[in-house]
């Protein structure tokens, strides 16, 4: 019978410690000290995955798992998933809720929109000691798009603390109907469209009265969803160290009065309430919608084909926005190496020709996706996924993501809903964001 | 010498330890489930309070920061507006329903009708927002559709405040108001024949036998759908958060979503339960007063 070789977190904590406090006496740099490398292929132990998304997600995940396990038979992963429903806040609530009661977490996924709040509340470890001394995590880390790597440090750039290893991203680019394209006699748009043009698009594009109606786009109507036309006119909610409101800004006073020109003065639009985009799209009601990788899933679903992508229509700048998520190392993982060696498993190559087939995120690692047949097929220009990779920012993500999105979509609502001015809007966002902002940066002591 | 052993409890003794024994499990469930929470619920309001970083109390501050926030004045209005017109028209409508059902029917139309008006109550509502989304849309939605043949302009169902409101109180009362006719059916069906077929021989009318019979006899069953109807709009959450999210901008917001968005997106657990205990004592006062006014019209025989 083998004996049981993991440690405790206790006796981890003190053998580094204890190894930590000799060497750093000794002049010895910590980093170079841990290098332990991969623990033994008998390694025992209990090990468990804080993990979001869906069922696609899920037996994503189950294969790097499964493969982790060839390597260590003896460790036993249960992998915890959440939908998500309660948020970004809520399932970093579950986190700290699982962590406080005592229970296993070794690795926790998470989206951009919490990965700030997560390293702000000390629950994942720095990564870079331990890149710096795994050849196998360097190659991971080395085939992920730096905007997408840099997006998840802290500070934000290259010269940031790596916290998570990208597991996946998804951008907004336009999604257009092109059997209704071909209907109107329109060609596939130039892809350096501008704002102008893709209404004149759209104005063609919207049809029919009644049951009949079409209209030719329908607005993402959620703050990561609307973010592409702030940068497409070099402006975001809050400032580039995402710390302030940058509502006062006047290009972000004409995003918003041209987005909401689209339903309330061009008519190409329908009202933002209701059914989601991509319901409307789905369902011919719409010519063109927005999203990601995400939506191909429900249109495959559907056996909706006459779907292809083209980049975002630009104003001042071509720049779209993009989210990503990966994982992280927390601070209650009993061996950071063995998390490691479970993190290359679930981000391998195999892991992104899995994610391809569901159809759901990109994976972060261009090389094994830009190739794939089954990736290329559909839609027709898919490589403006890859593409758009060159001219793009992240969506602001401030520790505080949530309540910025609340104060945001809040305000904004009263203006789509032609209550009240732009102007009237954001002044009122800007004010309460401003507030929040100072808070936070209180909280953080900023 | 008397030989017979003394029992260790006297009967009226072991009688009532038997009826502790019997009510322990109730009452341990009792305390770990619902007044733990309470009491710890109070603990945090006075704090404030981080799950990993630790806590400190700050006394009152939560409660007085309530004070200054404006959302809570429109949460609170939202929820009270529901609050009445969802009671209103769940008690209602249900109580229509049964009277309607509960007359000479073949058993086979009956269940058919009870089932068609309790089905809703079956669904998860994360299903049925998505069609009453599609029902409600203004632009491309099956109400305006049919409202328009009629000449009647869009309404803009979800997406101005006062209209969203309406639309979640037309989406309460389709979902939850078959609950309320099943409870009513009950009421009536066990109130005895002989009353009616008295009032019939003394020649009261229809509406003479509703108002003078049914109703008063049926007023235990309808003080109790008024009660627990009342507590759970008080705590309304899933309804709104399916269509409207709270929005448009707080219109439709509720307190338990504003408590919600409060603990579990702003990370402020100290001032959510402040506010949440801020609704509990709202709902036990309400509750008591329903209870003092019932005692006026209530009547049990």
């Amino acid at each position: 019978m083998k004996e049981k070789q993991s440690l405790s977190r206790r006796q981890f904590l003190q053998t580094t410690g204890a190894a930590a406090a000799s060497l750093t006496a000794l002049g010895l740099p910590v980093s170079s000290a841990l290098a332990q490398g991969a623990p033994p292929a008998e390694t025992a132990a209990q090990m468990a995955v804080y993990n979001f998304g869906g069922a696609i997600h899920q037996g994503v995940a189950a294969g790097g798992i499964s493969r982790f396990n060839e390597r260590y038979p003896n460790v036993v992963v249960e992998d915890v998933y959440e939908p998500s429903q309660a948020g970004w806040g809520g399932y970093i609530t579950n986190v700290q809720l699982r962590i406080a009661s005592g229970l296993p977490v070794d690795l926790i996924a998470m989206a951009i929109e919490g990965t700030w709040e997560t390293i702000f509340q000390g629950i994942v470890i720095p990564l870079d000691d331990y890149i710096a001394e795994d050849e196998g995590l360097q190659a991971v880390v080395s085939e992920v798009h730096p905007s997408l790597h840099d997006a998840l440090k802290v500070p934000r750039g290259p010269d940031g603390t790596t916290y998570y290893i990208t597991r996946e991203w998804n951008n907004m680019i336009i999604h257009i109907n092109t059997r209704m394209f071909e209907e109107a006699g329109l060609d596939y748009p130039n892809p350096e469209w501008t704002w102008d043009e893709f209404v004149e698009t759209a104005q063609i594009l919207t049809t029919g009265e009644g049951e009949d109606k079409v209209f030719g786009f329908a607005i993402p109507y959620f703050n990561f969803g609307m973010a592409p036309w702030w940068h497409t006119n070099e402006t975001a909610t809050v400032t580039d160290d995402w710390l302030d409101s940058n509502l006062d800004d006047p290009n972000m006073l004409e995003s918003l009065q041209f987005l909401r020109s689209l339903v309330h003065e061009h008519g190409v639009s329908p009202d933002v309430f209701g059914s989601g985009m991509t319901e409307l799209f789905v369902s011919g009601k719409t010519a063109m919608s927005a999203g990601g990788r995400w939506p191909f899933a429900t249109y495959i679903a559907n056996d909706f084909y006459d779907v292809d992508i083209v980049p975002w229509p630009r104003n001042r700048a071509g720049t779209t926005v993009f989210g990503s998520g990966g994982y992280a190392i927390t601070t209650s993982a009993a061996d950071p190496y063995l998390a490691i060696e479970l993190i290359k498993d679930m981000t391998d190559h195999q892991t992104d020709v899995d994610a391809i087939a569901g159809g759901t995120y990109l994976p972060a690692r261009e090389g094994s996706t830009v190739d794939s047949e089954e990736f290329n097929a559909f839609p027709e220009h898919a490589h403006y996924f890859f593409g758009s990779l060159d001219d793009i920012k992240p969506i602001p993500s401030p520790p505080n993501f949530a309540e910025v999105e609340n104060i945001f979509t809040r305000n904004v609502d009263n203006v789509m809903n032609d209550s009240i001015s732009a102007e009237e809007g954001l002044a009122a966002a800007h004010e309460e964001l401003t507030e929040a902002m100072a808070n936070l940066r209180e909280r953080m002591g900023a | 010498m008397n030989l017979t052993r003394q029992p260790l409890l006297s009967p009226k003794r072991s009688e009532a330890l038997t009826a502790y024994l019997f009510i322990l499990p109730t009452l341990f469930g009792f305390a770990v489930f619902i007044l733990y929470p309470i009491v710890e619920s109070i603990r945090i309001s006075f704090m404030d309070f981080n799950i990993l970083r630790g806590s400190e109390y700050i006394g009152l501050e939560n409660y007085i920061d309530i004070f200054k926030d404006k959302r809570v004045a429109t949460v609170y209005g939202n929820t009270f507006v529901f609050t009445f017109f969802a009671v209103f028209f769940n008690a209602g409508v249900g109580l229509l329903l049964a009277v309607a059902l509960n007359r000479r029917l073949p058993n086979f139309i009956r269940n058919l009708y009870r089932s068609i008006f309790f089905f809703p109550l079956l669904v998860a509502h994360t299903y049925i927002a998505v069609i009453w989304q599609f029902l409600y849309h203004r632009d491309l939605g099956v109400l305006n559709y049919y409202l328009g043949i009629f000449g009647i302009a869009a309404i803009p169902w979800l997406s101005q405040g006062n209209w969203a409101m309406v639309a979640i109180i037309i989406m309460d009362v389709w979902k939850n108001t078959g609950f309320a006719m099943l409870v009513f059916l009950a009421g009536l069906q066990n109130i005895p024949t002989e009353y009616y077929e008295s009032a019939q021989l003394d020649g009261a009318n229809g509406r003479q036998i509703f108002f003078r019979i049914t109703l008063p006899l049926l007023s235990p069953t309808i003080f109790f759908i008024l009660v627990i109807f009342m507590i759970g709009a008080l705590q309304v959450f899933d309804t709104i958060q399916v269509l409207t999210r709270g929005g448009p901008g707080d219109s439709t917001r509720s307190v338990v979503m504003y408590i919600y968005e409060k603990a579990f997106q702003r990370f402020d657990l100290g001032y959510a339960a402040a506010v949440s205990m801020t609704l509990f004592a709202i709902i036990l006062v309400l509750t008591l007063i329903q209870f003092r006014i019932g005692r006026r019209w209530v009547h049990y025989e």
